[in-house]
């Protein structure tokens, strides 16, 4: 048996605390891929018959209300709030289904048992208002729900600054190292093209052939120069790709390692992110993935402007035009360029999901507060007959004010949103696309 | 919650009660066959070695009394899958096409040179247990991912929400840290 068949048993003996660990990061990882899609299908809280004219899925998944035959969309005057979800493995209609007695209602938790369902069904799954919510439909303009997303991250803000220190510090000590290199490459005689090299050499021993040439010396000796002249070009050749494969390895060796302090720091911000918001959010995981991906931390660091600022002022700096400080300020500026973008986009993305999302944990909380009974349906039974019922008499919608406004629906109750900055479309795991567009 | 569950499998399994073969195919049946499937890439392949390690299991429990029922099943399952595959190769009968472990067992060339007159099985797994724990949570999941289900990189790295070049290089400076450590304890052949 080799090693590493024995390494490889020895692996499946680990500690059994280890490998539960790791199955449960597993298993919330992949509930994390699975739930941003319903996440991000549930912060868009639409009303049918109001908001659905808005939303225009390129799928025929959700239901569409009926429209009229001047081409708008019929209006019922009900109160109600509808999440649709697009996963697959949200349970139907369980009726059975009761709000926790601790009253911590949150649509994550709500979407991560269902998920745990033992169901395949392609399902949405409607949050409806019963009857009697208007008084606490007009809570939800408290302004305390009106916080915007930075004010909810600016508890972190000093937090993440210490970790953006952290990571320019680490990453120019790095860079440091890289210079190092790349000033020993280029100071190792080996740093010009090869040919050049070759050159001196030929040039070295073409005295030789001028003297043999005129008699001074014999064929013998003749000889012996020219079998040391293809050594020495054949040491030249190998000595060249030794010392390039040595520089090529080692700048590769700290650019990699400068790629893993970018993902570490972007890391270190989504994990001081869920320590906040709690594990449960995978809407944290997500706005990261889409962070992350956004900024393109690979396709940056290898980016022609970045690369070519960094060969200039090495350039500028054997020249004796920059100095070791000049290097660390620039290095300084485009790593706090990437970490502010970083953020910025970060940040852009949780207003959106993680901001409307506690928007949805804090009316549905409110609801629980409030001893005011919802229910899941199935998509399939989600149609204009059976949403509209006697018991639901109002309608909720969460858009921005300017949509709110372009409705003379004196039974709509908005909630309103900054979502401006936004174009407010969405697209889940399976590509379906939603829009949210003015009628 | 699993904590329940695993509880009254564990009873049921003390109890030699049948329903609690059920109880595992549906709670954990999905994990074993992953790692048979990672091994085989074939259902049927992995369906039997569900059907194996549930035996394993009604056989080890009692006396055995694992503290988490995943974590024995995929170990017991790991085995019977990595034992399935050995003697398969050795007799020439499978050819598993895009499985992942060709790849890793070429991944782990260089593991070759650490000294079996020196370190046994045991003291290895201590050894990989101790590097394990060492290691950070991103770090600790990726080297157990390939190592022990035999995850694909790609399949990591989307996972973990990094680039496959990362699982690599990780995966790369881990076994070198992993190996280094195993030298400077004098483990390892000069």
């Amino acid at each position: 048996m080799s090693e590493r068949d024995r390494f490889l048993d020895a692996m499946g003996d680990i500690d059994q605390e280890l490998l539960r660990e790791h199955i449960e990061y597993k298993k919330k990882m992949s509930l994390g891929r699975m739930i941003p899609a319903a996440v991000s299908a549930a912060a868009v809280i639409l009303a049918v018959g109001v908001a659905i004219p808005f939303l225009t899925p390129r799928h025929d998944t959700i239901p569409q209300p009926d429209t009229t035959d001047d081409g708008t969309t019929a209006v019922e005057p009900v109160e109600r709030l509808v999440l649709y979800s697009e996963l697959s493995g949200v349970p139907a209609y369980d009726e059975n289904y009761t709000p926790p007695a601790d009253g911590e209602v949150r649509i994550g938790s709500e979407l991560e048992s269902a998920l745990n369902a033992d169901t395949d069904s392609d399902v949405a799954f409607a949050l409806v208002l019963k009857s009697g919510s208007s008084e606490y439909l007009n809570s939800l303009s408290d302004p305390e729900l009106m916080k915007t997303a930075d004010e909810m991250l600016s508890i972190n803000e000093e937090r993440m600054a210490a970790f953006k220190e952290k990571f320019i510090s680490e990453a120019l000590e790095h860079l440091r190292t890289m210079t190092e290199g790349d000033y020993k490459y280029k100071t190792s005689g080996y740093n010009g093209s090869i040919s050049d090299g070759i050159e001196k050499i030929k040039e070295k021993y073409s005295d030789i052939v001028d003297l043999h040439r005129i008699g001074e010396i014999d064929y013998q000796e003749f000889d012996d120069a020219m079998t040391r002249y293809i050594n020495d070009i054949d040491t030249y050749i190998n000595e060249y790709k030794d010392a390039r494969t040595e520089f090529q390895m080692e700048y590769f060796e700290q650019q990699g390692k400068l790629d893993l302090l970018y993902e570490e720091y972007a890391m270190s911000i989504r994990d001081e992110l869920v320590s906040v918001y709690g594990d449960n959010n995978s809407s944290i995981y997500w706005a990261f993935d889409i962070s992350f991906r956004g900024v393109d931390i690979y396709g940056t660091w290898r980016s022609s402007r970045e690369c070519q600022q960094y060969w200039d002022a090495l350039e500028k700096r054997e020249n004796g035009i920059a100095t070791e400080v000049d290097m660390e300020s620039l290095v300084r500026s485009w790593l706090e360029e990437y970490s502010q973008n970083f953020t910025k986009k970060m940040r852009a993305v949780i207003d959106r999901y993680v901001f409307n999302n506690n928007v949805t944990h804090t009316v549905t909380k409110t609801l629980t507060d409030s001893g005011i009974n919802y229910s899941f349906l199935e998509v399939k039974t989600v149609s204009e007959e059976n949403i509209v019922t006697n018991d639901t008499d109002c309608v909720i919608a969460i858009m921005t004010k300017e949509q709110i406004e372009s409705f003379d629906v004196p039974e709509t109750v908005g909630v309103e949103l900054d979502l401006a900055p936004y174009d407010w479309q969405d697209e889940d795991s399976d590509g379906v696309v939603y829009s949210l567009q003015r009628k | 919650m699993k904590n329940s569950i695993d509880d009254v499998i564990i009873k049921l399994l003390f109890d030699r009660d049948e329903r609690a073969l059920e109880k595992i195919q549906t709670e954990y049946g999905q994990l074993i066959k992953y790692i048979a499937f990672n091994l085989f890439k074939n259902s049927d392949v992995a369906e039997e070695c569900l059907n194996d390690t549930l035996l394993d299991i009604w056989n080890s429990i009692p006396p055995n009394k694992p503290a988490s029922v995943s974590s024995y099943a995929s170990m017991l399952a790991r085995r019977r899958a990595i034992d399935r595959l050995r003697k398969e190769n050795a007799e020439k009968r499978i050819h598993p096409g895009n499985s992942t472990y060709p790849d890793v067992y070429e991944e782990l060339a260089d593991i070759d040179d650490l000294s079996d007159r020196v370190i046994d099985g045991i003291e290895l797994s201590r050894h990989i247990n101790a590097f394990l724990k060492s290691l950070s949570g991103v770090n600790r999941e990726i080297f157990i991912s390939r190592y022990f289900d035999f995850e694909e990189l790609d399949s990591i790295a989307k996972r973990l929400k990094i680039s496959k070049n990362s699982v690599n290089t990780r995966l790369f400076r881990m076994k070198n840290t992993f190996k280094k450590q195993l030298s400077e304890g004098g483990y390892r052949n000069e």
